[in-house]
């Protein structure tokens, strides 16, 4: 029998380059990916960041202290609340303020709400990164109560910059109290059936399971934090290990999965919206009434001295570092952003997947490039 | 002569001009045939463009276009306007050709397979009598087209797109092959008016019970990765690759892909009506003793296809996407062996004569 | 942490800690014996390095690291000075954390402060052919800046 050899001599496989952004449907914003490929195999990742960097840590530095608040929701301005909470918990540090007992649990309050806004959004365009184009408006339906009683309190859907130094800027409206208790039993009863719809999908599954898998000694190598990180195992919840506000008055979980791929990420932000409910369930009833603000003087000077805060956003661990000369605006503000370090992540996670899976890892991240660019 | 059936109005119309005004005639004749399946072409295109849109609001809590026309039904229209309006462009290195050459392939691809499908009794440009092996060889030329579209871009993710199409549909194709084969041992014919009069006492459903069951849900999972609609859209794969095969397409070239997808959906259906569903039969006989007859068969023929075409809306707005990977492990490990033994067995049953 | 300052004091005596009237113990350590320092640091169970700032302290560049014991949540504040303006170096934290790879990048982007033996030094946020560091004290744009 004649052997047959098939001559491959003109024939090369070839890497070659991919450019996923600036201009991408998945990375969410202008994140860009530069990808090295070998067919649709992705062997490098390389980020270039700086497509909305406005460098608000150098704008700070000529900002009073009041002003960087709104300088800190265009950062992650899906957690924005937070981002305000954290700075002004900062400054309250330095200021060795108290503040009324209200405003603690007022910012508890739409701290969590904020967190759940964001992550009905993360799940609605996870939901459209791996081809389920329904989700979305099914989160946003939902997310937009949330923005509802956002605007009528602060005035603002998205940028709030509810939070100041010692308070907060207005009293709740009247409405608050009753539309949140609607909103919960309303979450309540819809997080089911977002399961329905995309957690129990047998295609879902599949996409999901042992997809993109980031080690327990690797998170924290990566430091990443928030749901990335307990996804993986790690106890990372800032809410938990140092309570802020009227965090440490009220019972709830820190959810943990430790298999640390794509479904254990996306299950960690499923229960904690559920999580974030018992929350605030548990302060609505009883908001303390002892006014809205501390006594701060007109124009806030730091004693001089460096001091870092950190919370838990939507993303992760935030943290603000200010290092302060004792004059009216900050020597230097770093914020130490969790998007930042879980990109970092990416890099390693997505290397030897195929694109649609990158794709569905980056969305498991839930980057927000703002967060990132800063 | 190919047009064989006596009762084809196509054919006693071609036949009649031919009589009066000789071969002249003739060729009016078949122009004419021409202008209503286009016509066709067109109007069902823009109407089912129409219907996804409503369809995919009812999934998502939306209304849907509704501002233009009675019920927005004029929306799509509309659209078609804009898109005529607009600018042709493209990437500065395109390989000309070829990217001009995709839309004049996929189209007709589409339009011929639309040919040969039976809307009502009688109401078929052609008779062939290889009919389905026809429509599935014709489908397979419109691969050509997205390739040639994903290829002459100069895009990658317009060429990965292209690849992944290539790669889907021959792949599908023999799964959708199999399906059909399986009715085909039962029908013993491949003409489709003799489908159709096999299934007068019984549906091929119903007749072939199981290995037609597992038939159907091959050639449904097959045919929805043909005509590349989600959870097989991964040619388009939006998420991963923009829009990959016609990123670089606008216009009317890119309406010509968006339309020739919805008429291969089209087809589909109309193939698997046609196959499983005794086409424009009624059931049970239900209308077969009122008048006007053929379009009582339009009547049920189009009841039957939006019964499909929604079954893979359905799933269009309800499904996350496949990987490249599991789509083709679905169709290579799953998929064809059960195709290959559902053959066996209905080969079995036919021989055995224990179909219904 | 008693254990950490001690050992850390007998290995480095160079280097100085101040536990009073600061947030977090604060390390300041010269470049020298910055890597094996944040070696010994991770060694001792601060394994989560939490951010890299970059610093410019007017006449030095630097670097100040938070780091967490994950166990204990304790945590550290590692500061490095560098008295060069003109070409100031460190060396790389990647080996030991692998969230330095962005962090480094970062300050090498907005500070200059170059680390050797980083796997890609190049700028991250701003574009290539961007000239001077802007989050030093000294950069001065006069078009785009507004100084109150």
């Amino acid at each position: 029998m004649d052997t047959v050899t098939l001559n491959t001599g003109d024939l090369k496989s070839q890497e070659y380059f991919l450019n996923m952004g600036p201009q991408h449907p998945a990375t969410h914003g202008v994140l860009r990916l530069i990808l090295t490929m070998d067919g649709e195999v992705v062997k490098n990742i390389e980020p270039d960041l700086g497509f909305i960097h406005r460098s608000i840590e150098k704008q700070c530095e000529y900002e009073g202290y009041k002003q960087i608040i709104h300088l800190t929701d265009r950062m992650d301005y899906l957690s924005a609340h937070i981002n305000n909470e954290a700075v002004a918990l900062a400054i309250e540090q330095a200021l060795e303020i108290e503040v009324p007992e209200r405003v603690k649990v007022i910012r508890t309050i739409m701290g969590e709400l904020t967190r759940i806004a964001s992550h009905l959004l993360w799940w609605g365009v996870m939901g459209m990164d791996v081809g389920a184009l329904t989700t979305f408006m099914y989160a946003f339906r939902d997310r937009e109560m949330i923005n509802d009683i956002m605007e009528e309190t602060c005035g603002a859907r998205l940028t709030m910059s509810y939070s100041t130094p010692g308070g907060v800027m207005f009293d709740l409206h009247p409405n608050f109290v009753k539309r949140v208790k609607e909103f919960i039993p309303h979450l309540r009863s819809v997080i089911p059936k977002y399961d329905e719809l995309l957690t129990g999908n047998v295609i879902f599954q599949k996409r999901m399971k042992g997809i993109g898998i980031l080690s327990y000694e690797d998170a924290i190598s990566h430091g990443a934090s928030g749901p990335v990180a307990r996804g993986s195992g790690v106890s990372c919840d800032r809410r938990k290990i140092a309570p802020y506000s009227a965090l440490d008055k009220v019972d709830f979980k820190e959810i943990i999965y430790t298999e640390g791929d794509n479904l254990a990420r996306y299950n960690v932000r499923m229960k904690e919206m559920l999580e974030s409910l018992n929350i605030i369930e548990q302060l609505i009833d009883n908001i303390p009434d002892d006014g809205i603000q501390a006594k701060t003087k007109a124009l806030i000077k730091l004693p001089k001295g460096e001091f870092l805060q950190r919370v838990e956003t939507a993303r992760g661990d935030l943290g603000v570092y200010i290092v302060s000369d004792g004059k009216k605006n900050p020597y230097r503000v770093k914020f130490r952003s969790p998007g930042f370090s879980n990109l970092n992540a990416l890099i390693e996670m997505g290397k030897g997947h195929l694109i649609a899976d990158v794709v569905a890892i980056m969305s498991t991240l839930d980057f927000v490039v703002p967060d990132i660019d800063r | 002569m190919i047009l064989t059936n006596t009762t084809n109005y196509f054919a006693q119309l071609i036949d009649y001009l031919f009589e009066q005004m000789g071969l002249g005639g003739q060729i009016l004749g078949y122009v004419i045939v021409a202008a209503i399946y286009l016509t066709f072409f067109a109007v069902a295109g823009l109407l089912l463009v129409y219907v996804e849109r409503r369809v995919a609001a009812f999934f998502q809590l939306r209304l849907g276009p509704n501002r233009v026309g009675p019920w927005g039904l004029l929306q799509t229209i509309a659209d078609a306007l804009k898109l005529l309006a607009k600018e042709i462009t493209g990437t500065e290195r395109k390989d000309k050709l070829l990217y001009h050459a995709a839309y004049f392939l996929v189209i007709p691809a589409a339009l011929i397979g639309l040919s040969v499908i039976p809307f009502s009794n009688g109401v078929q440009a052609y008779d062939l009598n290889i009919g389905v092996f026809f429509i599935s060889a014709v489908s397979s030329v419109g691969v050509l087209g997205i390739l040639f579209g994903g290829w002459g871009s100069n895009n990658k993710y317009s060429l990965i797109g292209g690849m992944r199409s290539g790669l889907q549909m021959i792949s599908y194709e023999l799964s959708a092959g199999l399906a059909i084969l399986t009715i085909i041992l039962m029908a013993g014919s491949l003409q489709m008016s003799e489908i159709i009069n096999q299934q007068k006492d019984l549906w091929f459903i119903v007749k072939g019970h199981i290995p037609a069951l597992i038939a159907f849900v091959i050639f449904v999972i097959a045919g929805t990765a043909e005509s590349n609609r989600t959870p097989f859209d991964l040619p388009e794969g939006e998420a991963e690759l923009g829009a990959g095969f016609h990123s670089e397409y606008s216009g009317m070239g890119f309406a010509y892909f968006f339309l020739a997808e919805f008429i291969n959906m089209f087809i589909i259906s109309a193939v698997a009506v046609t196959l499983f569903f005794g086409g424009w039969l009624a059931p049970f006989g239900i209308t077969d003793s009122l008048p006007w007859q053929p379009l009582w068969g339009a009547v049920w023929f189009f009841v039957k296809v939006s019964g499909m075409i929604f079954l893979l809306m359905w799933f269009r707005w309800t499904f996350p996407r496949l990987r490249i990977d599991q789509l083709l492990t679905l169709e290579w490990k799953y998929l064809l062996p059960v195709g290959l033994l559902n053959i066996v067995l209905m080969a079995i049953l036919v021989y055995y004569n224990i179909i219904l | 942490m008693e254990n950490l300052i001690n050992k850390i004091q007998s290995k480095f005596p160079e280097a100085t800690i101040e536990t009073e009237g600061v947030q977090f113990p604060v390390i300041n350590v010269s470049p020298a014996d910055y890597y094996p320092l944040m070696e010994a640091v991770r060694e001792a169970g601060f394994d989560y390095l939490f951010s890299m700032t970059g610093m410019d302290w007017g006449k030095e560049l630097g670097v100040t690291n938070h780091l967490e014991n994950t166990k204990t949540r304790e945590m550290i504040v590692v500061k490095v000075k560098l008295e060069d303006r003109e070409n100031p170096e460190l060396e790389t934290l990647e080996n030991i954390w692998k969230t330095a790879h962005l962090h480094e990048r970062e300050i090498y982007d907005l500070f200059g402060i170059n680390f050797k033996g980083h796997s890609v030094m190049k700028r991250l946020l701003l574009p290539d052919d961007w000239e001077g560091y802007p989050m030093r004290k000294d950069w001065m744009d006069e078009t785009k800046m507004i100084i109150r």
